[in-house]
Order: C-alpha cells, then structure tokens, then sequence
C-alpha cells in the first residue's frame, strides 16, 4: 500500500528528543564489487560480489528548539526509524542499528525561514541495521 | 473504564547478509500497550522505545493524530519500565531544563546602597 511518510519517527536510545523531525533520508547500504575480469573476457567487465557491506548513514533536519541541548557527537547509541503504521498492525515497520552522530550543524539564521539543524547518524555495523516489517 | 496492560517487547530486527537473514536483538524494548476495554475488546499499539542501559530515556512516539499519550499511559508505561528494567529514575525524553544565567557582580557595588546591580558608567 503506497503511503506517505507523515508519522515517520527517529528515536534514539541516549540522546532521546532532538526536536519535531521534518525530514529524514533514508538509511542505503552499499556492497563494493570486485573485478575480475581477465585477458579472456569479451564484452563486459565481470565482477562478485564484495566480502563487507557499508552499513550506512541516516540523514536528518530537525526544528531547532532553543531549549533543546545541542546533541553531542560520537555516543554510541541505537537510532530506530519507524516507519507509519499501516491499517491493521500493532507495530510498525523500523530500520534500527547502533551507530554514532557525526554530524550536527548549526541552523540558518533568516528571515521567513524556519531555523532547522541537520544531523547525520552513522550506523557502525556492530548491531544492524536491521529492518523489521509491521505486524 | 479500560485496563492499561504494558508490555516490553524484545526488539529483534533482520539484518540481510550474505549468508542469508539473521535475527539480531537490539538493546532496547518495544513498548507495546493494551486498552482492554469493558466489553472485553482490545486494542494493542506500540507507543515507544525504551534502551536498556541504564538512564535510558523513554522515547514516546506520537500518536498518528498528533497528540500526546494520556497520562495514565505515560504513568503505566514508567511504572513497568521501572519494574522490569530496574531503573525508576528513568524519564521520558525531554529537552533539559534550561539553566539560570548568573552574571558577576561586585559585591562592592551591592554594600554602597546602591540598589542597581550594574556598575556605574559615569565613573
């Protein structure tokens, strides 16, 4: 079922509140490739798979809240993403994994303009990511 | 009047590998709570996250219409974190108070019976 992602939340396990989240970029795990193409390979590059995957990043843009203390960077906490809940579940689908900020920016100061601050969650592969589906 | 019944669910996520899925624990608890109402019906809704080192704040999820969680709930969900996580001192995720900005004075200016605290610019 095609949705939207109002009611999309971000959680994480000791910073706890950043403030009312207005976007959040998805997590994208890569996996690098391996060439081996040899003197004997016609047409296209050949490749496998590589051995390790990059766990990824979650990007996101959070209203800045005077009151808020400025979240620190480098604590060692799980970031849960969890998704709308669909009609008929209990528990909505969530992308979770441990991981670190790396990021925290300061907002633009402007006219017309909501002040928003921006922060990166690198997962660290230790723990997930994992994705779990709604029930 | 409906029963609140709260439970701290494992959270076990899948992680994709290589070598096929895997179950992985992650070290918080899925805070799942029951309206039970008079007629027997029930309702089950996952409000929150709660990690599981100590200290941990509770993460209360908003609710799809935008408000808060009732207080009962709140209440409910505080008192079976306390009791199966072994931490009452936990609170719910909130922005830290903020703090009272003291400036210096001196404590001359304030004995010469002059009321106003900063110091005197025709000096």
């Amino acid at each position: 079922m095609a949705d939207t992602g109002n009611g999309t939340t971000l959680t994480l396990s000791s910073t706890g509140a950043v403030g009312n989240v207005r976007r959040i970029t998805g997590n994208e795990e890569t996996l690098g490739k391996i060439g081996v193409s040899h003197l004997g390979t016609t047409g296209h590059n050949e490749y496998i798979p590589g051995d390790l995957s990059e766990p990824g990043e979650v990007t996101f843009e959070v209203e800045l809240d005077p009151t808020t203390a400025k979240p620190g960077l480098g604590t060692v906490e799980t970031a849960t993403v969890t998704f709308p809940l669909g009609s008929g579940g209990s528990t909505a689908a969530n992308t979770a994994g441990t991981g670190f900020l790396t990021k925290v920016s300061e907002p633009t100061f402007e006219n017309e303009t909501l002040m928003v601050r921006e922060l990166t969650f690198a997962f660290d592969g230790k723990t997930g990511p994992t994705h779990t589906v709604q029930s | 009047m409906p029963t609140i019944k709260v439970e701290l669910r494992k959270h076990v996520g899948i992680q994709q590998t290589r070598l096929g899925s895997i179950e992985v624990e992650h070290a918080q608890r899925l805070i799942m709570v029951t309206l039970v109402q008079n007629d027997g019906t029930e309702a089950t809704s996952q409000v929150g996250l709660v990690g599981t080192q100590p200290g941990a704040p509770i993460n209360f999820m908003r609710q799809p219409s935008g408000q808060e969680w009732p207080k009962p709930i709140k209440d409910a969900v505080r008192k079976q974190v306390a009791l199966e996580l072994g931490d009452e001192s936990r609170n719910e995720a909130q922005p830290p108070a903020p703090q009272p900005v003291v400036l210096p004075v001196d404590e001359e200016e304030l004995d010469d019976g002059d009321t106003d605290v900063m110091p005197d610019i025709d000096d």
